[in-house]
C-alpha cells in the first residue's frame, strides 16, 4: 500500500457524518487536471465564491480557475481581509506543507503562504498539494516540524476530516464551528 | 466528617437511574472505541511507554523545561506570567482584559479553568464570557459544571438539551442532535467574529520550541486562537514537555484514549511569532508541591484523556457531579486530597473499586490504584479511623502474625461460612457487606492441609 492508498483509506471514515458523505479526495496529474476537477466540483455543489490562498505553487491553479470560473467568482486571498469576508466565500482552497498518511491528515506553518482563517470559515475546505509531500506517521511531520527550525518557531495546524461535535449523546454531528466540507486533490508524480 | 458526606453523594447518585443511564451508554461506547483504536495499531504499547517516559521526564524537570519555555516564548515575541495561586491567575487575566479594553471573551474548553472558577471571576468584571466548545455552551447556559474532562454535557440528554435551547435560545422546540449543533454555530459564529480575546488551556507546552498544542475537535479552538486581537492561556506547569519529538508519540496515544480517533480533527501546535498577541499564565496552585512528592508525582504525568473516566465502574454508575470537584472520575479522586479542582476532595480516592480498569487503560501508565489506595493510607494516618476499626485492624494483624492462631480462626471462619444463616450476619457492617453480594461457599478443609495432601498438588489433595 502506498503512502497516498493509506491516506485515502484513512479519509473515508473522516468523511461520513448524519449519512452523508463531507468531501473526497482525488488523485490529479497536475495542477491544471486539480483546477478542471475543482471546477466541476464548483459547479456541482454549487460553490460561488473561491477564494484562493497566494501560494507560489498556485500560479498555474488560480490562473486555470479564473478560466473555467471567471474572474468574478475565483479570488487569490491578498492581505488585509476581515473574517466577515471570509464568511461570505463558500470555499477556500489552499495547500499542505505536509500530509500524514497514518491519520489523514493535513498539516500547515503558519505564517506561511497561506491565512489559517482560509482552511476555517468558509464552509468548504479544498485542499491542492503534491503527493510527494506525505509522510507516514505524526513522528515524521515533527521531524518537519523541528527541521523548519527558522530564528523563530512556526506554528503547525494538523487538519483531520471536517470539524465535528458529539457533545450531545455521542451522536457523531458535522460540522461543528470549522468546515463542513473538506476536498483534497492530490498531484501525483510531483 | 468528608467521608459520610461522599458517601451521601455517591448513595444519592446510585439511587437515581435517570442519572446513570446517560453516563452507561457514553462510556460504553467511548470504551468500545478505544478499544478498537488501539488494537489497530500494532506498536501502541511501546508508543505508551515513549509517551509516559515523555511525561515522566517533564515532572522531573519541571522548573528547567518551564525556563525553557518562557524564554522561547518570549523571544518569539509572546509573554509568559508565572503564578502560585489561582487569585493570583484570574486577577492577571483580568488585568489584562482591563488593559486592552477587552469587552467580549470566546473561551475554550479548559479543566484548570473550572478549577480557577475564572468565568465567574470575569462575569462579574463585567465581561462577557462565551463557552464555545458545544458541551461546555450547553453546560454554560443551563448554570452547571462540566460532568466529564472530554465531554462535559453528558449527563444531559437530546431531550434535555432541547428544552434548555427553546427556554435560553428562544428556538422551535426541537431534539434532532444536527440542528441543536447548527443553532450553537450560528449563536457562536457571531461571538467569534466580535470577540477581543480568546482564552484557552493547553494540552501541551513545548520547551524546546515555545509551543503551545491544542486539540480538539468542533475548530472552536482554532477560531479562539485566530480571530480575536488577544489570545491566553492558561496552563498548568504539568503541561509541559520537553521536545517536539516528545509529540509523537503523545499524539499517537492522546486521541485513541480519549475518543478512539487517531488525530482530533484539529491539532494546533501555536508559537507566540505571528497571529494574535499571545500570553501564556503558567498556573502552578500546589503543583510544584505535588512535584516534590517522590510517588505521588506520577500524578502530574497526567494528559486529561479521560479514559480512566470511561472504564471506572464508579463513574459510570455515579457520574460525574457526584465527585464535588472541577475533574471527576479516577484522575479526579487522585487530585482531590491534593486540593487540585475541589476544596472537599480528601475523600475522594474511596471513591474507588481499586479494581485498576483506569491502570489498563492510562495511556501514560499512571499507577492510578496503587495512589489511591496510597491516599486512602494517609487519610486514615491524618484524619484517623475510629477505634472500633482501629481495634479491628489490631486484632487482624496480631493473628496474621501466629500462624498456628490463624489457623485457628480460620478454621472457625470456615465453620461459620459453611453455616446456616451464614449471610445474615448479626454485625451491621457485615450484613452492609453482603446485601449486595453472595458469600462464596468457603472449602472444607484449608488451602494448606490440601496442599499437604496432595503432596504439592492441590487439585488432588482434600476436597473442595
Amino acid at each position: 500500500m502506498t503512502l497516498l492508498d493509506r491516506f485515502e483509506t484513512e479519509l473515508q471514515p473522516l468523511l461520513q457524518g448524519d449519512g452523508r458523505i463531507h468531501g473526497g479526495l482525488q488523485r490529479c496529474p497536475s495542477y491544471v487536471e486539480a483546477a478542471r476537477a475543482i471546477a466541476a466540483l464548483a459547479e456541482a455543489e454549487g460553490l460561488k465564491r473561491l477564494l484562493i490562498a497566494p501560494r507560489t505553487e498556485f500560479a498555474e491553479l488560480s490562473r486555470e480557475l479564473e478560466k473555467r470560473l471567471g474572474s468574478t467568482r475565483v479570488e487569490v486571498d491578498e492581505n488585509g481581509r476581515s473574517p466577515r469576508d471570509y464568511e461570505n466565500h463558500d470555499a477556500g482552497v489552499g495547500g499542505a506543507d505536509v500530509l500524514v498518511a497514518e491519520s489523514a491528515s493535513i498539516g500547515l506553518l503558519t505564517p506561511g503562504e497561506e491565512s489559517p482563517v482560509l482552511s476555517l470559515l468558509p464552509s468548504t475546505h479544498i485542499v491542492v498539494a503534491p503527493a510527494s509531500r506525505l509522510v507516514e506517521r505524526i513522528h515524521d511531520a515533527m521531524e518537519i516540524l523541528r527541521a523548519d527550525g527558522g530564528r523563530r518557531s512556526r506554528s503547525l495546524t494538523f487538519i483531520t476530516g471536517p470539524s465535528r461535535t458529539a457533545d450531545i449523546e455521542k451522536i457523531l454531528v458535522l460540522p461543528a464551528h470549522g468546515p463542513a466540507q473538506l476536498y483534497l486533490f492530490l498531484i501525483e508524480g510531483l | 466528617m468528608g467521608l459520610n458526606r461522599l458517601r451521601r453523594r455517591l448513595a444519592e447518585a446510585v439511587a437515581d437511574p435517570a442519572l446513570s443511564a446517560p453516563y452507561e451508554k457514553a462510556t460504553a461506547t467511548a470504551r468500545a472505541k478505544r478499544a478498537r483504536s488501539v488494537a489497530a495499531l500494532p506498536d501502541f504499547e511501546q508508543q505508551r511507554q515513549l509517551a509516559a517516559d515523555a511525561r515522566r521526564h517533564a515532572v522531573d524537570e519541571l522548573p528547567t523545561l518551564l525556563a525553557e519555555f518562557e524564554a522561547r516564548f518570549r523571544r518569539d515575541g509572546g509573554t509568559v506570567h508565572r503564578v502560585q495561586l489561582a487569585h493570583q491567575a484570574r486577577e492577571i487575566v483580568g488585568r489584562l482584559l482591563q488593559e486592552r479594553g477587552v469587552r467580549s471573551v470566546v473561551k475554550g474548553k479548559s479543566m484548570l479553568s473550572e478549577e480557577l472558577q475564572l468565568n465567574q471571576y470575569l462575569i462579574a468584571r463585567g465581561h462577557e464570557v462565551y463557552e464555545t466548545d458545544l458541551g461546555e455552551f450547553i453546560v454554560q447556559i443551563a448554570g452547571q459544571r462540566p460532568s466529564h474532562i472530554t465531554a462535559p454535557a453528558l449527563h444531559l440528554d437530546r431531550a434535555a438539551i432541547g428544552r434548555l435551547f427553546t427556554e435560553k435560545l428562544g428556538i422551535e422546540p426541537t431534539e434532532d442532535p444536527v440542528e441543536l449543533t447548527g443553532v450553537a454555530r450560528g449563536e457562536l459564529r457571531r461571538r467569534f467574529l466580535e470577540a477581543d480575546c480568546g482564552i484557552t488551556g493547553a494540552n501541551f507546552l513545548v520547551a524546546e520550541s515555545g509551543q503551545i498544542v491544542l486539540i480538539e475537535n468542533e475548530a472552536n479552538l482554532r477560531l479562539c486562537t485566530t480571530l480575536p486581537r488577544l489570545h491566553i492561556a492558561v496552563v498548568g506547569i504539568e503541561k509541559i514537555i520537553a521536545r517536539v519529538q516528545d509529540l509523537g508519540p503523545l499524539l499517537t496515544v492522546i486521541a485513541r484514549s480519549a475518543t478512539g480517533q487517531k488525530m482530533g480533527s484539529y491539532t494546533s501546535i501555536l508559537g507566540a511569532h505571528g497571529g494574535p498577541e499571545r500570553h501564556v499564565i503558567l498556573v502552578d496552585n500546589g503543583r510544584s508541591a505535588l512535584a516534590k512528592h517522590s510517588k505521588h508525582r506520577e500524578i502530574l504525568s497526567c494528559i486529561r484523556c479521560g479514559a480512566c473516566l470511561n472504564v471506572c465502574p464508579v463513574y459510570e454508575r455515579v457520574g460525574g457531579h457526584a465527585y464535588d470537584s472541577a475533574y471527576s472520575g479516577p484522575i479526579g479522586a487522585l487530585l482531590g486530597p491534593h486540593g487540585l479542582g475541589t476544596d472537599t476532595g480528601r475523600e475522594l480516592p474511596y471513591a474507588s473499586s481499586l479494581c485498576g480498569a483506569c491502570n489498563e487503560v492510562c495511556p501514560v501508565k499512571i499507577d492510578i490504584a496503587g495512589i489511591l489506595r496510597a491516599q486512602r493510607e494517609r487519610y486514615v494516618e491524618t484524619s484517623g479511623a475510629s477505634p472500633l476499626e482501629r481495634l479491628q485492624w489490631w486484632v487482624w494483624s496480631q493473628i496474621m502474625v501466629r500462624p498456628k492462631l490463624y489457623r485457628w480462626f480460620a478454621h472457625l471462619a470456615r465453620g461459620v461460612m459453611r453455616g446456616p444463616g451464614a449471610g445474615a450476619s448479626p454485625i451491621p457492617e457485615l450484613r452492609a457487606w453482603s446485601l449486595g453480594r453472595e458469600l462464596p461457599e468457603a472449602a472444607q478443609s484449608s488451602f494448606v492441609s490440601q496442599w499437604k495432601d496432595g503432596g504439592g498438588d492441590v487439585s488432588r489433595g482434600g476436597h473442595r
